[in-house]
């Protein structure tokens, strides 16, 4: 099953600000919800171990993410591929960040998830709602916690 | 004295079914037995790269982990068996374990064996396979159009067959015809959903070079000789047993790649393997059923007479074409297009599809439900085309009683029967004329009732084997009894068929016990054992008692035959005075001189004293092969009500005529009516396989999977006419699968005429809430409605 999800919240913080913490894998897994461990293979891969439930269905996926067409810093490309028991997941993330004014930014994203396997048949029900749920949550962590970060301390 | 045949007594095999002392192929427990997993495709289709079993090798408690391309060369494919000629069928290798590429959701690609079902399990998620995901498709009608993605190297156009069944003169009917009607029609996929999904238990003994299989089979015998095949090893040193089989409705008809697989693995580790589907597997590794897209046709004259149909029909076959596949949608389907009907005229041609999805296979009907569906709801569109009631026109058209045998347009001869018969009774059984009545008050009142007919012929008990040979059948269709008498009189019967939940330990014993003037309990019907019944052809397509109870009872007879030589000997009588008189030979003249069949049952085994040129021992081995198929038909009504806000749709009443021939045990006959008619139920209202655009299948549990609930289904009123068929010497027809080839019509047609007042004329199955809303809100949008 295919889905597709996007959101373009708005950012306390200025572009250059948002842009450094979308590059470092920690700040970006600390927002994740259910993520076990990050491994950098390179500045463009990582490993990612992050559980997943939907319904009675719970998931350990194993994710293999790679940045692509990174324009700093304006935009960039997420390829995660992961699997889990009898299940495969695809995100493809695209992020855009447009200067509003002085210390604003939009953040534009996009999701497009492809699931396959037992999460699919067992879980399709309820998944398009967890998914965006998780992915709200996820945008919504990320902008306040980066807001918050360059507050004063 | 009364005799068994036609009491309805109760089932002898429920106590021990419904106390939980039945033994399945799952509760076979053997010493050292192991487990076997199998890791199943997450994609619909994709190249298959490299699969690293590695680590799941090195997991705690795993014994052996299997790739396709680990045993490919050492086992042959998994073979279609029905290769239905003239129709250029291709076949592409069905691979036992995935190899280069993957077609469906669940299509096995490795095995794991490991000392316990859990660490079998968990090793799988440790096998690392490279996919490259290719795109998928699962619309027979769209898989077989230019463009799209391709499954098989050498099938263009996922294209396996075009099968042609042509009588008359369709095409001229039609340019000629007064009045012509259409309709697209989609019988959607169905998952059989058995309560009790599919399992194996392999034994391989290498110092005797003995294998032993337990399994899942409605036909123990066709497993025995596939199994044979795919492992290349002599028949006879397989021995299949199928043990309690907790319902099939054909899904377990196949040899699947599963079975072989526990059986390769026991071969190798030399000890025992099990395997067993849990549900969500059971939904994509076990075979669907349906998946038809058709363009049908009807026409006929204004005043009723129908004298043409034709039909383009898309036949979803999955990712390979399953054990009996390819003769479902064509043999079993194509063939019937003349209905209960003297249709002149008949052009129809059926394409099967390869898609990306689970194989479809034989299901319960298998292609009848499919073909009375689509004539059914011609019959229903045409009746409202030309203004006619829908009885009146399947009255004008039915093929008369005094004209069998008929030779229908498609080249079947039907045995026997009497159309008018059940139709009458059913109409009686309602008050016809009094509901519609009530219907048109309803709608003054802006309610919606609707009555659906549904007059079927179905062809069972499949079959003669010279005609199994000329369609393409793998096997013979003749069947086989061997009646064993022990020397206290007791008796087991040994069958060929193999019943599943259809009552023959109760109805071929009544068969029995008749003849040596019995009371059922002295006799047992013995089954499913390759090692100890006669070679036969399983249970489907409602043969098991038109063809195994007739060998059931030529075997008796001839173990009558001789007892009665025995008895006329002990009596020192000729056997031509010998009457038979309750459970006796009397001496006629001479009621005092009597020998029961048990005390010539005794002579015969102990042999003290037999006629010269008898041999000792009393047991006959009876092969019966019909000379015909036999034709059970019927009529069911159903009334419904149509909810205009929700769609929800309530059926009134269901009535359900049926003529079987004479039912041997008219309870068993009700409950196989009630099954059926409950499935086609279920069919018509609200089951359907969903696959999404991805080729992933949706309703992977039954928490998505709409099988009925008791909750939800009718009274279902049951009557019987009785026209015996000449076939055979019972006189009896099949009714295994009656119910659900007349119900899921039955159902379609009274919504559809429930709302005919909107002027909605079609709304494909399962008529769901949902769907009926939107046909309602469409119909009104168009202006149509009061």
């Amino acid at each position: 099953m295919q889905l597709t999800f996007s959101g373009s919240p708005d950012v306390a913080a200025p572009r250059e600000a948002l842009w450094s913490r979308l590059l470092d894998p920690n700040a970006v897994a600390a927002c994740a919800p259910g993520v076990e461990s990050v491994e950098s293979l390179d500045p463009l891969h990582y490993k990612v171990v992050c559980a997943f439930g939907v319904g009675s269905i719970k998931a350990r996926f194993t994710l293999t993410v790679e940045l692509s067409d990174v324009l700093p810093p304006e935009s960039a490309k997420m390829r995660a591929h992961g699997a889990a028991p009898g299940s495969v997941v695809d995100v493809e993330t695209g992020v855009r960040l447009e200067v509003l004014g002085t210390g604003q930014t939009r953040l534009h994203w996009t999701a497009e998830a492809t699931i396959g396997g037992t999460i699919a048949s067992v879980g399709a029900r309820l998944f398009e709602h967890t998914a965006r749920k998780i992915m709200d949550k996820f945008w919504q962590d990320f902008a306040s916690k980066t807001a918050a970060s360059i507050l004063p301390a | 004295m009364p005799t068994l045949f036609g009491s309805g007594i109760k089932r002898r095999e429920d106590p021990r079914l419904i106390t939980g002392r039945a033994t399945y192929t799952d509760d076979v427990k053997l010493p050292g037995l192991i487990y076997l997993a199998i890791l199943r495709s997450p994609y619909a289709h994709a190249k298959l790269g490299k699969v690293d079993t590695k680590a799941a090798k090195a997991a705690p408690g795993v014994l052996a982990v299997y790739a396709g391309a680990d045993i490919t060369d050492r086992v042959v494919p998994v073979p279609c068996a029905w290769n239905v000629p003239n129709c250029n069928l291709k076949t592409p290798p069905h691979p036992l374990l995935a190899h280069q590429k993957v077609r469906y959701v669940g299509d096995g690609v490795a095995m794991v064996i490991a000392e316990s079902r859990a660490a079998a399990r968990d090793a799988l998620d440790l096998i690392e396979v490279d996919y490259e995901p290719l795109k998928a498709v699962t619309d027979p009608e769209r898989a077989c159009q230019q463009g799209a993605p391709q499954l098989h190297a050498d099938v263009p156009n996922n294209l396996a067959f075009t099968w042609v069944v042509a009588g008359g003169n369709a095409d001229e009917a039609f340019a000629k015809a007064e009045a012509k009607v259409s309709l697209r029609i989609v019988q959607q996929r169905l998952l059989p959903t058995a309560m009790e999904p599919r399992a194996a238990v392999a034994s391989y003994n290498a110092g005797t070079g003995q294998l032993t299989l337990w399994a899942t089979s409605q036909n123990p015998h066709i497993h025995r000789f596939l199994c044979s095949v795919m492992l290349k090893i002599p028949e006879h040193r397989v021995r299949v047993i199928a043990p309690e089989v907790g319902g099939g409705f054909g899904s377990k008809i196949p040899c699947y790649a599963d079975e072989v697989l526990a059986c390769l693995a026991s071969m190798d580790l030399g000890r025992p393997v099990k395997w067993t589907e849990d549900r969500s597997e059971n939904y994509k590794a076990t075979i669907h059923g349906r998946d038809h897209v058709e363009y049908v046709e009807m026409c006929g004259t204004r005043d009723g007479k129908i004298t043409g149909l034709r039909t383009r029909v898309y036949a979803g076959l999955g990712g390979y074409a399953s054990t009996a596949a390819p003769g479902v949608p064509t043999i079993l389907h194509g063939l019937m297009y003349s209905g209960a009907y003297t249709i002149p005229n008949i052009h129809g041609t059926v394409h099967g599809v390869y898609t990306t999805a689970t194989p479809v296979d034989a299901y319960r009907g298998a292609g009848r439900p499919e073909a009375t569906y689509l004539i059914e709801r011609l019959v229903d569109t045409l009746a409202r085309e030309i203004g006619m009631d829908p009885v009146e026109v399947r009255r004008k058209n039915f093929i008369p009683k005094d004209a069998f045998p008929y030779t229908v347009a498609t080249g079947l001869t039907y045995d026997s029967g009497n159309y008018h018969g059940t139709l009458d009774k059913a109409l009686g059984m309602l008050d016809y004329g009094a509901f519609r009545a009530e219907q048109e008050k309803a709608r003054q009142q802006g309610r919606y009732l609707g009555v659906g007919v549904s007059s079927y012929a179905e062809i069972c008990g499949l079959g003669p084997s010279q005609v199994a040979g000329a369609v393409g059948f793998g096997g013979g269709l003749y069947d086989s009894a061997v009646v064993r008498v022990y020397p206290t009189g007791m008796v087991r019967v040994y069958i060929g068929t193999k019943p599943h939940g259809q009552g023959e330990e109760t109805t071929f014993a009544q068969i029995v016990a008749d003849e040596f003037g019995y009371p059922v309990e002295s006799v047992e019907i013995v089954h499913g054992d390759t090692e100890s019944t006669p070679q036969g052809w399983g249970t489907y397509g409602s043969r098991t008692t038109a063809v195994g109870g007739t060998a059931v009872k030529l075997a008796a007879q001839r173990v009558k035959e001789k007892a009665k030589k025995v008895a006329a000997h002990l009596l020192e009588a000729n056997e031509a005075d010998l009457e038979w008189k309750d459970d006796a030979w009397v001496v006629r003249g001479s009621p005092d001189k009597r020998k029961s069949f048990a005390e010539a049952a005794l002579m015969a085994n102990v042999a003290w004293n037999l006629p010269a040129g008898v041999e000792p021992g009393l047991e006959a081995t009876a092969f019966f092969d019909p000379t015909n198929f036999v034709y059970p038909f019927g009529t069911h009504l159903c009334t419904v009500e149509v909810n205009p806000e929700t769609g929800q749709v309530t059926v009134l009443r269901y009535i359900a005529v049926d003529d079987c021939g004479p039912p041997i045990n008219p309870m068993i006959v009700e409950g196989q009516v009630h099954g059926g008619v409950i499935q086609g139920i279920g069919e018509a209202l609200q089951e359907m396989a969903v696959y999404d655009a991805e080729g992933q299948l949706l309703t992977g549990t039954m928490m998505d999977y709409a099988v009925p609930k008791a909750s939800q289904m009718p009274k279902i009123e049951t009557a019987h006419t009785v026209t015996p068929s000449p076939v055979n010497p019972l006189g009896v027809k099949g009714v295994g699968e009656t119910g659900t080839i007349a119900s899921v019509a039955a159902v379609v047609n009274a919504v559809c005429d429930a709302l005919a007042p909107l002027g909605i004329k079609h709304i494909d199955k399962p008529l769901t809430p949902a769907r009926v809303w939107a046909a309602i809100q469409q119909a009104k949008g168009n202006g149509g409605g009061r």
